[in-house]
Order: C-alpha cells, then structure tokens, then sequence
C-alpha cells in the first residue's frame, strides 16, 4: 500500500490552519516569556507598550528593542533583540498594538494576587541573604520582638536587630531589615585558641574555614551545627528570661584546651556569659567551661 | 467567520473533533493557605502522601485520603526540588544548599535540617536557581546550578572563591542596576559564573561529598535521573542557546555555555574569547531541541512516564513542562550508535491545563501531579492533577531514524497515510540571545507507506542530514473510526546518522 503525496494534497484543511497574524510567531518566540497582555511581569505589558510606542513610533520600538537601556527601574534589563530582523521587529509591534487595543491595563499591575507573608509563630527560622552578612544567611525572629541574623557562612552571629518581620527571602535582593541593627559583631575572628600546652594568656585566632553542618530546631529555637579546626561546636539561639534579651548557648565537643572569644562589637548592647571572665571585650574560657557556656545579650 | 466555518466542518467528515479531555481529566487541587501558590518541587512518598515545596519556603504534605495538607518543614530559600529517602527523610535543593530534613521526634514535622552540601557559590545575583536534587539508583544526588545573569551585579559579600578570569569583581559590584554597570554588562557575559560551580551540574554522595559532573548549562530547571539511571536535563533558550534544549548529561560532558567552563581543572582562558569553533568541538548536541515559542520557552522538569495501563501513554518515553505553553511535551528516546536522541511532541494541549508547569509527580493511582510556578516571568500558579479516563487516544509511539527516513508507529492503523510536510532546520551557536531558525529547507517526501496493518509509517527521504531537526507534520491521520492522531507534529533531533561509522561528527558550519 504506497500513497504518493500529490494524491494526498486534496484533503481539507482542518480548522486549526488558519493562518495567525504575522507578528504573532515572532513574539510568542522572542517576547513571551517576558511580556504578558495587561501585566507587568519581567518586562512592562503590551498595552503599556502600547502607550509608550504608538504606530507613528515604530522606528523608536525597533531601534529599542535592537539596543535596549534601562526604563524601569523595578524590571530587569531586556537582553538585545538584534539577531531579530527589522521587519520582524515591526511585525511584533503592529502584533503588540492590535492586541492590547481596547484592552485596559489590570489594577496593581499584578497577575497574580501578591503572596501575604501569614502571621508566623514566633520564634521562626528563614534562609535567606542578609545585608551585612553572606547570601548563605539565616534570619531568627524571635518572639520578643528581637531578630538576628546568622551566617552559614562564616557560621557566627552576625548582628541582632529590632522588629519581627519573617518574609526575609527576596530573590532579586538581600533582605530588607526593618531596622538597623543594635549590636553587631565586628571581630574578624570569633573563636580564639589557647596553644596545645594551653599556656596562660596566649591565644591565636582559629582561621580554618569552618564547616556548616545545618540546625535543629529544639522548641522552634535553632541550634547551630558547624565543625571547626576539630571542634564540633553548636550555638542555640533563643530569647533571655527577660524582654529585650537574647540567649546564646554553646555547646563544644572535642575541646582539650582554653579557647577565648572575642566578642568586640558596634552598637548599643551588653553581653555577659555564665562562664568564665569577660576583659576588654574577650570572654576566656577552661576547656572544661567552653563545654557548655551562655552568653546573654541585653539591648540597652 | 464563514471560512472557518466550512473548513470546521470540512474537516470533521475526515475525523472528529477531538480534545484531550476526552481522554485526560483535568483538575484543580487546592492549595493550603498561607503559602506562596508556586511550587518548586513536588514528590509522591511511598506512603501516597504528596510532598510539596512553595516558594514562600515551606514544604508541606498533602495526605488524599484526608484532603488536607500539614507543614513539614519551613524556613527554606526557594526549594527547587523535593526527593525522599529510604528513612523517610526529604532532601530538597535550596538557594543555598542541599538540605536533609529529618523528623527525628516522629512528630510529622522536620526538626533536623541537616546541610548535606553547600560546596558552591553564591553572588547575590538573583539568577542563581539551584535545581534538584534527583537520585540514581545508588543514592547520588544531582544538583543543577544556574549561572548569574548580567540583568544585574552581585553583592559585596558573596560565598565564593571569586574567580579572577574576565571582567574584574568591582566592576560588577559597582553599580548594581547603575550605569556603570550598563557599561560593564556586556563583558560579564550574558550569563555569568565567577563563584564554583555555577552553569555545573554536581554529583553528591548521601554523605555530602560533591564532585563537579557536567559543565555547560545556564538555566537547567528540569533534571531528571530516569529509572535507567540516565541523567536528562533541560535548559532555557537565550545566550549560547539558540533554542531551548533537552540534553543527556554523561559525566565530564559540557553541554554548550561556556561561562562554566572556568570550573574545569587547568582552565586559565576567559570562556567569552574561545573561538566559536573551539566550542563547538567540545560540545555535546542536545538529545532534543524545543524550537522556540512552538514547544516550549522554557522548559522544565522531566519525568518517567509510567506504565501505559495506568497513565495511558507508553512506558520509556520523558514527559517534560514547559513555563510558557499550555501543553506537555512527551520524550520519545532513541539509542543511535550510542548516542541518545529522539522525537519530541506536544501532549495534553488545553486551556485547562494551562503554562507554567513546573514540577511533576505521579501519585499512587497513576494520576499526575502538577506544581505551577511564574517567579515573575510567564507562568502560572497552583497545582493541577491529571487522570487518564482509560479511553486510549490515538498516538504516535514510537519514532525510528532510518538510513533514509523514518519509521513512525502508532498504537492503533492509520486509516490511510497522512499528508505529511517534512521540513528540516537548525539554530545558530553564538554567544547573542537565541537564534533564528537557519539553513531551513523543505524535505521532498519519496514516499510514505503504511504497514503492519496500517500501524506503521515508513517515510523515505532523499538523505539525512547530521545535526538537524526534523520536523515531520501529519496531517490529516486518523484511525478508521475518523479519531485523529492527537497530536501531528513530531519533531526528530537527528544528531547521528546510522551507520556513520566515521564518529568524529561533520558539523555544519555556521557563522553567527
């Protein structure tokens, strides 16, 4: 059974043949992913396209769109539609104002009804990049109304601030802070060790790359995991007894020596530890205090 | 009007009007409150249950039997993806890390999150999408990391090391979203990768030891390892890609964007001064290819189809989203010479499914699951379920390359052979944005034969060209009960010829 094609061409044309407007390939191929009818999405909708390039600015579209700048300054820049022809280009915009006339532009300029943070229990943990601290950064919104911030990164408290806002996770931007922070750890070094013979006063920063281990979370308070120089050392974050206060617990395992923290910081806060002596800043500890030891950080 | 009119019923007297929901119901499932509508993974766990990942941070588990969903962990940075462990842990890729979430109290909510790797880098630029993970059959985890894009800067502090190769680290600071950085933009590279490994794919051990598996990608969402343990990944039409791709990803292989070829051991050149040529010879083709604003924009996540009993399409084929098409596109794989290449063509198109279909998982019953997501480009939100009705829709099976044709089979004879339009096309490789379709050439059909009963189409052709895709058009076909071929454009991403034994392939030149 052999069918040649010249038999084949009388069959009708089904109804999805219809021819589409010319424009309408090069855009869905070219411009759709990032511009949508009457919504701003990625790039500005059609019908405010419309507004900005009437007929009489075609010319104006194509030479934009071949070499596009900056407009909007919420939107992200259009990559050049140069490997697009000229006569495309103009298709696309005859497409774009037939299709975005008499269509009006959707209130808010959002497609999709803006996600509402909910009311989070309090104390919540959220990943996020954090202003002053690596993108690998974890926020705690404690139920004081105090929040810190955590760097997976260089696994440290950063800085703790007022307010207790929990959407922290922006893709486009590191978190924006209600607040300036109140206390903010300024060393380069936090954890200091004492040498092997753990003599008196003598010190050296540990500069090892310390290793993230995660965080658990014990009654919705995370506890920091991270390895470093062969200590495995955890920090619980967690409000203090009293209003404006925070708690920080260590525990460190495999600790055979002295070790010092230096706790210089900018702000306006008062940490005090149940171990050990605070001077000039530094809190020393035994091996045996470095075990387990709270420091607690007062806001002034 | 009248035209279409007569052309409808013209081409009813050759099949009946058909839509896929005569075969597949389509249905909303409604989401739990207080998240972010998006879904960036979702899994069915062995209990039945469906594993969910919103992009406002939560995972959470919706049990069927019940309708209701509870939180399982929370907190997360855009997870892109959710799988589940012999112990009932869930791993999920988040912006940051790869993350094991243990119930460690057996209280239903994750208490452990435990950071299995966070071996690469980030700039604070907002294209850094990290998708996965998927498994193999050992318990490997894959990652997919996506390169920065020149659509802004990066932050002061970033997790790096900074690669000093290119464009200096303060003029990408400078001027985030200012006019230095407009100055600038273009010598970063459309997309870039100056912290590990972005535009890499990693291979991660249970333990959490990474190694770098692939190089070459710029925005891979859909990774895939399928139940052969072959790793399939898709990535977005746009720089260095002149159309969107469906790769098969081996070990060692670069897939075609240069910006991570900085992470191969010994690189010392900037990727933006390779010659194009030079590339091209390291290059892996693309198992498929999505031409641009008819397959797909930007395709997402693969899945094994399952057993055609169950789900009512054939086993060993992919099913694939896309972002911006209100259809699926099914996979059929084929194995030339070694190399895996096939046909890809449209499934489920229907308003009621809708774009943005992100993430998938096949539930206990066979239905399918799908997640939405727009991010803020095209898309959707929620997340649809899909349930075959048992009533088997006409379909091609199954596409063959021979050494001058095709060889097309279909699960029920054809009534006659269709009228077919076979075309043939390419993209250019170049650094710019996408590409026109070149080097476009109508194939003259020598014949198209029916066989096995009329299940089988055998197409011959003049030749076949290496490195073209094949567009095969049928239309018109239909079983002798007038139902038609659901859907009619097949598209063959010939990388291999058979029986070319020469395997240093002939690339077509083409100047960008």
């Amino acid at each position: 059974m052999k069918y040649f094609l010249s038999l084949l061409l009388t069959l009708p044309l089904a109804a999805e043949d219809k021819v589409p407007p010319p424009g309408e390939q090069p855009f869905k191929t070219n411009c759709a992913a990032c511009h949508m009818l009457a919504s701003d999405v990625v790039g500005p909708s059609l019908v405010s396209l419309a507004k900005t390039y009437p007929k009489a600015k075609q010319g104006e579209f194509v030479a934009w769109a071949k070499a596009p700048g900056k407009k909007n300054t919420n939107m992200i820049q259009m990559p050049s539609m140069a490997h697009v022809p000229d006569a495309d280009l103009a298709k696309i915009h005859d497409y774009l104002l037939s299709t975005a006339d008499g269509v009006k532009e959707k209130s808010g300029k959002e497609l999709y009804p803006k996600f509402k943070e909910p009311k989070r229990p309090l104390p919540y943990v959220v990943r996020a990049s954090m202003p002053d601290s690596s993108p690998a950064s974890v926020g705690v919104i404690l139920e004081n109304g105090l929040s810190v911030c955590w760097d997976t990164e260089a696994c440290r408290f950063r800085y703790a601030y007022v307010g207790n806002k929990t959407n922290l996770f922006n893709i486009w931007k590191p978190a924006s802070l209600p607040n300036k922070p109140f206390y903010v750890e300024s060393s380069d070094v936090l954890i200091h060790s004492a040498t092997s013979d753990d003599k008196k006063g003598s010190f050296f920063p540990i500069t090892a790359k310390p290793r993230f281990r995660g965080y658990r979370l014990i009654d919705r308070n995370p506890e920091f995991h991270y390895s470093l120089g062969g200590f495995e050392i955890r920090e619980q974050v967690g409000t203090g007894g009293s209003g404006g206060t925070i708690k920080r617990q260590f525990t460190i395992s495999h600790l055979d020596r002295s070790i010092q923290l230096d706790l210089s910081s900018k702000g306006n806060a008062i940490v005090s530890s149940d171990k050990g002596t605070i001077k000039d800043g530094k809190l020393s500890l035994t091996a045996a205090e470095a075990k387990s030891f709270t420091l607690t950080l007062t806001k002034k | 009007m009248n035209r279409f009119f007569f052309s409808l019923i013209a081409s009813t007297a050759v099949s009946f009007g058909q839509s896929w929901e005569d075969y597949y119901q389509i249905e909303s499932v409604p989401s739990p409150a207080g998240v972010d509508n998006q879904i960036g993974g979702m899994t069915a766990l062995r209990d039945g249950r469906i594993a969910t990942c919103f992009n406002s941070g939560e995972i959470q588990i919706f049990s069927p039997g019940t309708k209701t969903w509870s939180i399982f962990a929370q907190g997360l940075s855009l997870p892109l993806g959710v799988v589940e462990e012999e112990d009932g842990s869930l791993v999920t890729m988040q912006w940051a890390e790869l993350t094991r979430l243990r119930d460690t109290d057996k209280d239903g909510i994750a208490d452990h999150y435990e950071t299995v790797c966070n071996d690469f880098g980030l700039t604070g630029n907002y294209h850094e999408f990290a998708y996965g993970p998927t498994r193999d059959s050992k318990g490997n985890f894959y990652v997919s990391l996506n390169a920065a894009s020149n659509g802004a800067g990066i932050e002061d502090r970033i997790r790096g090391p900074w690669i000093d190769i290119g464009l200096d680290r303060e003029s990408h600071l400078a001027s985030r979203g200012g006019a230095n950085w407009n100055k600038n933009k273009d010598a970063a590279g459309r997309m870039y990768s100056r912290v590990p490994y972005r535009g890499c794919v990693l291979k991660i051990t249970p333990q959490g030891e990474s190694s770098v598996f692939a190089y070459g990608f710029r925005s891979p969402d859909g990774i895939h390892m399928d139940s052969k343990d072959r790793l399939w990944i898709t990535d977005n039409q746009g720089d260095w890609r002149g159309t969107s791709p469906l790769y098969h990803v081996t070990e060692g292989g670069f897939y075609g964007h240069p910006a991570s070829l900085v992470w191969k051991k010994n690189w010392t050149r900037d990727p933006l001064k390779v010659p194009v040529e030079e590339l091209e010879e390291m290059r892996t083709p693309a198992a498929g290819l999505f031409p641009q604003g008819e397959l797909a924009n930007s395709p997402t996540q693969p899945i094994d189809t399952i057993d055609p009993k169950i789900f009512g399409l054939p086993g060993g084929e992919l099913l694939i989203g896309d972002m911006n098409q209100r259809h699926l596109i099914r996979f059929l794989p084929e194995e030339v010479d070694g190399t895996l290449q096939g046909t890809l063509i449209p499934f489920l198109a229907s308003p009621d499914l809708g774009m943005g279909n992100h993430r998938f998982t096949f539930d206990k019953n066979g239905s399918l699951w799908i997640g939405k997501t727009h991010i803020k480009w095209a898309g959707d939100e929620g997340i649809k379920k899909i349930t075959w009705k048992k009533k088997q829709p006409l379909l091609a099976t199954g596409v063959s390359l021979l050494n001058d044709g095709f060889k097309i089979s279909f699960n029920r004879p054809l009534k006659e052979a269709p009228k077919l339009k076979v075309s043939r096309h390419t993209y250019k490789y170049q650094k710019s944005y996408g590409s026109p379709k070149v080097d476009r050439k109508t194939v003259e059909v020598e014949s198209a034969e029916l066989s096995d009963g009329g299940k089988v189409l055998t197409i011959t052709l003049p030749e076949i060209v290496e490195r073209r895709l094949y567009t095969l058009e049928l239309t018109g076909a239909a079983d002798p009960e007038g139902r038609a071929l659901m859907d009619k454009v097949l598209r063959y991403n010939v990388v291999k010829k058979r029986g070319n034994q020469d395997r240093k392939l002939t690339l077509p030149r083409l100047k960008s």
